[in-house]
């Protein structure tokens, strides 16, 4: 039947693409560096720049993953055409990426990438059979409780969190430029809400939003006032924390670069927009991948007013027993682990190294 | 029954419960001051192992440190408080009690202690490292230096590198110093602490201005911070080594 | 009497109290090459930096082709894309790979499109012989390569005349050099030049005269021979000695550049 689908699938398919995007980019990277060791620095700095590609890559995958799950309710059939489909798509996009990346003859990259393809295939079946075999088999409730937050959480966590982020940039933008550009009333402005929303705890800032001015959202339905006020508060606390990580960037590029940029006939708004601001977000990105791990596990918080989100449902489900708590607990911490420790480490430490590579950051 | 009053009369009504806000504070910094220094005891063991430990001994360290700072503390929390039952053993923690505005104040039971106990085992974790940014810091050519005039492993990481490493630490230290008291109302969700957060709870039921009173427990944690960062400030200028 | 491309008249500067420039005043023709020398915090660089007007100066007045560049109201952004910069620490754009650090200024000042802007790059970064480094990043090149892309940053927009601000001391000895080789084909190809730098034998080989400042003012000025032979002035026969007693004498270094040139 169209559209019936077990979230199973769908977490299966999510975990598979993720693999096959790890495996592919260290096994390519791995391969390259074997290759041609003496040009090592250059690949690194180039594979930096074109992640972006590879992340188009990785959706592209998920998109077709999850998509198949809609259709299908059996797990081999499942597992089968999605190795179908991803390999004719990795392979046509790992190939094109490889092609961009060493300008190598076209026939001659796809092969290479099939080859890998083959062989991440290989693995991921694997991991996939084992995947369903421990959370279908031999741990029903871990598969239960994982398939319940997912179901019920996840989405609500990931949406709070990510408009409190982006609340939160711009409002750290602002409050960075104003702290580093504008006058002086407006530095004291800037630094006083830093002082002053880095000082309050987020719950109570939650709750002065939420239980304390209840009439802010009046507009919205009673629910999504709650969850407004969540995001409201998330926001401006991170706003406070971003405005330091945005303005430390900004002051760690070098400033004779500036004067360079002056040199060639660049006025100040060219040279913030060209030359300070491309620099600033790379530096920021290790701190922000750490603001970013922050605002998901403070969104957890939420719950405390009764919004939805993972850490609530979870609690939900645990009420049944006191073991089932514990275990609940246990699960939805790891779904947050998955969620923030690759993210940290992929723009957090891989990128302080390749920030040193490129000999940014202040050192 | 929501009856309407001035902010002036709210906050008057909601101050007349002075004495609960009071002890809620004082459970705050007791939890606050025992999770602050066992966790930098915690952090100071976690970031040597990490930085100069055994290769399985950098590993778990390593992968305690990432789990905890992965995973929201709430959820730390409730796994922590329910483990026992979970696994089907108990712990009599012992209850000290004193009395404080006529009313019992307790500094130690089960749930208090569950709390400070998450507390300092997370904010190890976060301790660590920024004291291994410090240890990062140092540098290893200090560290060969005092192997090269024959000090031992350890003496010299004792006498060379932690002497420095405590000093460059305090500025970024403060700044968990100061995030940690934040990190204390979450005790709340264990039920039947009453802390701060706690009270503020009981006292905007009770009086329903909600706004007043969170208000107040807002001022009191901002002035907690900034007294805390200022003290630290001042430690971090009186220890500071010439060129450091 | 020609005029001159750049006359700096009575051109004073102060930090707080200190008085870094004190009534410097010389005249640049076209196609001319200039060396200012002198010992350190005497002021050389801040002289050129007044010149681009990155620090204005405080007092006096100087002119680029005649019009007054330190009068208020003038786009000093225009003004600062005929005057090329080169930088003692080369303040290469970090981010930007080495093509896009010359072609950055003719893309988004000059407002060129793309390709037109890579081509011109492209012929900047073949002047200093750097063009299969194009696409390599600042940290990847090393010291001597960085400051050749700098010079080509300069170059690309075409300036009037190039400031060089001590392009080769922050360089290692054996990657001098190859910078200087790139500025003597530059000096010999006719472009106005104006040189901070202790390389006297550089400066006899190309430039037409030398000043030498101290504490802000020009105690002498003379011929590159002038100099060698016959410095009037007690403080610069000392300064000179110093640099002998440095780099060795200068006459050598003169020796080494041409030999370079042969190969």
């Amino acid at each position: 039947m169209l559209f019936q689908t077990d979230l199973r699938y769908i977490g299966m398919g999510t975990i598979n693409s993720f693999l096959i995007f790890l495996f592919g980019i260290y096994i390519i990277k791995w391969f390259l560096k074997k290759k041609n060791t003496a040009n090592t620095k250059v690949w690194d700095i180039s594979f930096n720049k074109n992640i972006r590609l590879s992340l188009i890559w990785l959706i592209f995958n998920l998109l077709i993953s999850v998509s198949f799950s809609f259709f299908i309710n059996n797990v081999i059939v499942y597992l089968l055409t999605q190795l179908c489909v991803s390999i004719v798509s990795d392979i046509f996009i790992g190939a094109i990426i490889v092609q961009k990346l060493f300008s190598k003859h076209l026939v001659e990259s796809f092969k290479f990438v099939f080859s890998i393809q083959l062989i991440l295939f290989g693995i991921s079946i694997i991991l996939g059979f084992l995947l369903i075999i421990t959370f279908g088999y031999i741990f029903p409730e871990i598969s239960d409780v994982l398939l319940f937050i997912i179901e019920f959480g996840l989405l609500s966590t990931i949406f709070i969190t990510a408009l409190s982020l982006i609340m939160g940039i711009v409002l750290g933008l602002t409050l960075a430029i104003m702290r580093l550009y504008a006058g002086k009333e407006l530095y004291w402005l800037a630094s006083g809400y830093e002082k002053l929303f880095r000082g309050i705890p987020l719950l109570v800032l939650i709750f002065i939003f939420s239980a304390g001015l209840p009439g802010i959202f009046w507009y919205l339905e009673p629910l999504d006032r709650l969850l407004a006020s969540v995001i409201l508060a998330l926001g401006i606390r991170s706003g406070a924390y971003q405005s330091q990580i945005f303005r430390g960037a900004i002051l760690s590029v070098n400033r004779g670069q500036l004067e360079a940029a002056q040199s060639i006939g660049m006025n100040k708004m060219q040279s913030f927009r060209y030359i300070v601001l491309p620099q600033a977000f790379r530096i920021a990105m290790p701190g922000w991948s750490n603001e970013y791990a922050v605002v998901i596990k403070d969104s957890s918080f939420a719950g405390a007013i009764g919004t939805f989100e993972m850490t609530l449902v979870a609690t939900i489900w645990g009420y049944r027993s006191v073991e089932l708590f514990t275990l609940s607990m246990g699960v939805v911490a790891i779904v947050y682990f998955l969620f923030t420790f690759p993210v940290t480490q992929l723009f957090g430490q891989q990128q302080v190294k390749k920030l040193k590579k490129l000999g940014m950051g202040g050192g | 029954m929501i009856f309407q009053a001035n902010p002036f009369e709210q906050l008057l009504a909601v101050l007349a419960y002075w004495d609960r806000f009071l002890t809620g504070f004082l459970l705050t910094m007791w939890m606050y001051v025992w999770a602050l220094f066992l966790g930098f005891l915690l952090g100071l063991l976690l970031a040597l192992s990490r930085q100069y430990g055994h290769f399985f001994i950098q590993k778990i360290a390593i992968i305690y440190i990432e789990i905890i700072r992965g995973t929201p503390l709430i959820a730390q929390l409730f796994f922590i408080s329910f483990l026992p039952n979970a696994l089907n053993f108990s712990i009599d923690i012992m209850i000290i009690e004193t009395n404080l505005f006529n009313r019992s104040f307790r500094l130690l039971d089960y749930p208090i202690f569950v709390g400070i106990l998450t507390l300092i085992l997370n904010s190890g974790a976060y301790q660590a490292e920024y004291l291994r940014g410090s240890f990062v810091s140092v540098g290893t050519g200090q560290l060969e230096a005092a192997r090269a005039i024959g000090m031992s492993r350890f003496s010299s990481i004792r006498h060379i590198v932690l002497p420095q490493a405590l000093r460059r630490v305090i500025p970024s230290w403060s700044n968990e110093a100061a995030y940690l008291p934040k990190y204390t109302v979450l005790v709340y969700f264990i039920g039947g602490v009453e802390e701060l957060f706690s009270q503020a709870d009981y006292i905007q039921h009770r009086t329903s201005f909600p706004f007043a009173t969170y208000i107040i427990v807002a001022i009191l944690f901002l002035i907690t911070i900034t007294l805390i960062s200022k003290l630290l400030d001042t430690i971090h200028k009186r220890t500071s080594i010439p060129g450091l | 009497m020609v005029e001159p491309l750049l006359r700096v008249s009575d051109v004073s500067k102060s930090y707080d109290e200190l008085q870094v420039l004190k009534d410097v005043s010389f005249d640049l023709l076209e196609r001319d090459v200039k060396v200012i020398f002198g010992p350190s915090g005497s002021g050389k660089s801040t002289l050129l930096r007044c010149i681009n007007m990155l620090n204005p100066p405080d007092k006096g007045k100087i002119f680029l082709r005649g019009n007054n560049i330190t009068a208020p109201k003038v786009d000093l952004n225009t003004i600062r894309t005929r005057i090329g910069m080169v930088f003692q620490h080369f303040n290469l754009f970090a981010h930007l790979k080495a093509i896009d650090n010359v072609s950055i200024g003719l893309r988004r000042v000059k407002g060129l499109k793309k390709q037109e802007a890579y081509e011109k790059a492209f012929k900047a970064l073949d002047r200093v012989k750097l063009t299969e480094w194009a696409d390599h990043y600042p940290a990847q090149l090393s010291g001597g390569q960085q400051q050749r892309v700098g010079i080509a940053r300069a170059l690309a927009m075409e300036p009037d005349l190039i400031l060089f601000d001590e392009p080769t001391s922050a360089l290692d000895p054996e990657l001098i050099g190859e910078v200087l080789q790139v500025m003597l084909d530059l000096a010999k190809a006719g472009t106005t030049m104006l040189v901070v730098t202790h390389e006297m034998g550089f400066a006899r080989a190309v430039a037409s005269e030398l000043l030498f400042i101290d504490k802000g003012i020009i105690i002498e000025r003379g011929t590159p021979e002038h100099f060698s032979v016959s410095p009037t002035s007690d403080r610069v026969k000392q300064f000179l000695q110093q640099l002998d007693v440095l780099y060795g004498s200068h006459e050598k270094l003169l020796d080494i550049l041409d030999e370079e040139e042969k190969i």
